[in-house]
């Protein structure tokens, strides 16, 4: 079962749970009008509702989907439950705690309360401020001693990650092209979208 | 005990050679593989897989990179390959300096997932070693390799581009990939800039026209795909799996025995001849023997040398055939991970369709002849490059940005980048070396290998010249952003290691004869890199299979002169 399928399954298996979540919330003062709309493995709420925000600031819905319409937040929770060593995924709790600390201060607000402008604003400080990740080729890191790996360089790369390699992105909206045959070495390019991989 | 004509321990690249070879001229042949089976095409789970079938879109999961915790250390293992690569909790080494060991116990071991890259050895190549005083001389030249390499590059098929050069001989090469825009112009640029530095389109053993001899094994043409490390369900690219092996298993004389740990070779004391081997069944622990009229032994360089230095006897109380005291010694790889990276203006409106699995080749151009000679260091180096391509969603990663022109702007292709990797040749160091523990054994009682070598003056000097040699010829064709890397890691990450049954002249410093063939055991023959008496700069696989072809040739003449 692919990972698509396991999520609608199991949200439909979980209608009576995802309901009690959703009074939960209301509860909630932080924030109410933006709930989320799966049931969370790894996050609390609050981190779940962040992640899924700072996600969609990335990846928003233009012409195509949004970050959260192809579910890449839980796809973030996945691969920072079972990809990340015990201290990244620690850091990485404590960086979604650091963004809302710096958003209250910067704008005296939650992070999920900000305009879009004011989401982005912070986000591109983060990413000026997150060194890049080293150099690679053929999966070779060719830097011996890496820079050390920021919060916000993560949840963008996860992204990135989980928005690109969807199924409805890498099929449908850029070049698939499974299995090629010939190899044609130049063409014009003719306003195509990349290809896949 | 049962008897066979013929065992061969390893399934890989030379194990794979060894078995068709010998099941052809009529022996009937134990292949003893230490790993699981697996079936061309329907053990290759992941080969039609896309990325969003794998839940963490190719990720290892915590628990998979530590079963892989020294596999991962190369950089190729990820969830899509992982189970073609060893699992080091259950197959432990111990490292006096780093040492990544890579490897695929499986029935074709590393001929599954390999680089590919076939280059021919010149004389110029098997003379260094004698001309520099360096180890001890190849008794073999090539003269002796050279209609071995064409019989093995036309069965496997190999697509390449003839250049006609001394120093890297043409082969028999099915029509070569071409290369894309920026690649010609590189190329174009390159002639301008260098007078001797041709490039060439990397010379990979894939199939670009079916011959009828790939046919009947049922492989077909490459198909651009790119994902070949997880298997190709059209047997496009050579691998045991694919081609030794059937063309092995078809003649009725092939048997394979997976899941078998070969514990040592046993010694017949009433005439020092090898009479068969020991295994341990990998699963019930159960020891069985089996007997033969000779032994090949391809379990990869280091297996094959623990199994020989486990292979002890009244006559080899130091391990079997080593009378010379270098058994496990004068270890190589080929040492790389340095180079240069470039992006390019221009090219906008070029693109291109499939994912071809080659890229560039510089071949080595210092130390080719007296005229190109280098004061620095003795060898040399070339170079297999990233293929140039536009760069794709991926580079958002490394850009400033987010938000909606930024994520749309990133589904069309990006701007043009190219790297070029360089290989280096290690000389054979007497002290670079593998023992086995006195102690530690791992779960099927087989004394641990102690792993201990690194890179000294000559390759050190090297690798700076490697880097700026690449940034030079970047910078001369045009590339911008033009960055030099050097990131060693350990040695073995070449996955190139050799040399540590050494072939030679003499049995007092050799372990094995001209034809791969043990000193003082005559029926038993290595024909894995263990044999390789100085490493050179391109990729070995093409030179073990021709070694392992030659030397069954050898062995089935000699048995049938009765001198076996």
């Amino acid at each position: 079962m692919n990972r698509r399928t396991y999520l609608k399954n199991s949200s439909a298996l979980l209608g009576l749970s995802l309901a009690n979540h959703l009074i939960g919330d209301l509860l909630n003062a932080w924030d109410h009008s933006k709930t989320i709309d799966w049931k969370p493995i790894l996050f609390n709420d609050f981190q779940a509702q962040m992640v899924a925000e700072i996600a969609e600031t990335i990846c928003p819905k233009t012409a195509t989907p949004g970050a959260k319409e192809l579910a890449v937040p839980q796809f973030i929770e996945l691969m920072v439950k079972n990809v990340f060593e015990k201290k990244d995924r620690l850091e990485f709790l404590n960086g979604i705690q650091s963004l809302e600390d710096q958003s209250k201060k910067q704008f005296g607000k939650s992070f999920v309360q900000l305009t879009v402008s004011q989401k982005e604003e912070l986000l591109i400080q983060l990413d000026k401020d997150s060194p890049n990740f080293p150099a690679t080729m053929w999966g070779i890191v060719l830097v011996e001693k890496p820079d050390p790996i920021t919060f916000f360089r993560r949840i963008k790369s996860l992204t990135l990650m989980g928005y690109f390699t969807s199924e409805k992105i890498a099929k449908d909206v850029l070049v698939y092209d499974p299995i090629p045959g010939k190899f044609i070495p130049c063409m014009p390019l003719n306003g195509q979208n990349a290809w896949s991989e | 005990m049962k008897k066979y004509d013929a065992i061969v321990i390893g399934s890989g690249i030379s194990g794979g050679w060894a078995a068709k070879e010998l099941c052809e001229k009529g022996l009937k042949t134990l292949v003893i593989e230490k790993g699981r089976m697996v079936k061309h095409v329907e053990d290759y789970p992941t080969a039609m897989k896309d990325h969003w079938e794998f839940e963490h879109r190719g990720a290892l999961t915590v628990e998979d990179a530590q079963k892989h915790h020294v596999q991962i250390r190369s950089g190729f293992v990820g969830d899509s390959v992982k189970h073609f690569f060893t699992n080091d909790l259950e197959n432990p080494y111990q490292e006096k300096q780093r040492f990544d060991w890579i490897r695929g116990n499986q029935v074709g071991g590393r001929s599954l997932t390999w680089g590919k890259q076939v280059y021919r050895w010149s004389d110029y190549d098997f003379e260094s070693n004698l001309r520099e005083g360096i180890g001890i001389d190849w008794p073999i030249r090539y003269k002796d390799i050279a209609p071995w390499y064409s019989y093995v590059e036309k069965f496997i098929g190999v697509s390449g581009e003839k250049m006609g050069l001394e120093h890297l001989p043409d082969g028999e090469f099915l029509p070569p990939f071409e290369m894309n825009c920026v690649e010609k112009h590189f190329r174009t640029e390159m002639e301008k800039k260098f007078k001797n530095r041709p490039v060439t389109i990397g010379r990979i053993a894939h199939i670009t026209k079916a011959q009828p001899w790939h046919i009947e094994l049922g492989r077909s043409e490459c198909q651009n795909r790119n994902r070949c490390s997880r298997g190709c369900p059209y047997g496009a690219y050579f691998s045991s799996n694919s081609a030794t092996l059937p063309a092995a298993n078809r003649t009725g004389n092939l048997t394979i025995r997976p899941n078998a740990i070969v514990h040592s070779i046993l010694l017949d004391s009433t005439n020092q001849k090898a009479k068969g081997v020991r295994v341990i069944d990998a699963e019930t622990m159960d020891v069985v023997e089996y007997a033969a009229n000779i032994v090949f032994v391809c379990a990869s360089t280091l297996a094959t040398t623990q199994l020989l230095l486990n292979s002890k006897s009244a006559r080899f109380p130091n391990g079997l055939g080593n009378d010379s005291g270098e058994l496990g010694h004068n270890l190589m790889d080929h040492h790389y991970h340095v180079g240069a990276t470039a992006a390019i203006d221009g090219f906008e409106d070029q693109y291109y369709k499939g994912r071809k699995p080659t890229s560039l080749f510089i071949p080595k151009f210092v130390n080719i002849s007296p005229q190109t000679k280098v004061p620095d260091f003795l060898r040399g180096y070339d170079y297999q490059a990233a293929n140039s391509g536009r760069s794709d969603w991926g580079r958002g990663n490394s850009t400033v940005g987010v938000g909606a022109s930024f994520k749309d702007g990133l589904m069309k292709p990006g701007g043009w980048t190219m790297g070029l990797m360089g290989f280096g040749e290690t000389l054979p160091y007497h002290e670079n070396q593998v023992t086995l523990h006195e102690t530690l054994t791992d779960k099927w009682g087989i004394p641990q290998l102690v792993l201990d070598a690194g890179l000294k003056d000559n390759e050190w000097k090297m690798r700076k010249r490697m880097a700026s040699d690449a940034a030079e010829m970047l910078e001369a064709a045009g590339f911008k952003e033009v960055k030099t890397f050097d990131n060693v890691g350990g040695f073995g990450n070449g996955i190139h290691e050799m040399g540590t049954a050494r072939m030679g002249r003499d049995p007092k410093t050799s372990v094995l004869n001209a034809h791969n063939q043990i000193h003082g055991v005559p029926n038993v023959f290595v024909t894995d890199g263990s044999c390789m008496t100085s490493a050179n700069c391109v990729n070995p696989s093409i030179t073990y299979m021709a070694l392992t072809a030659r030397a069954v040739d050898f062995a089935v003449s000699e048995m049938k002169k009765k001198n076996l």
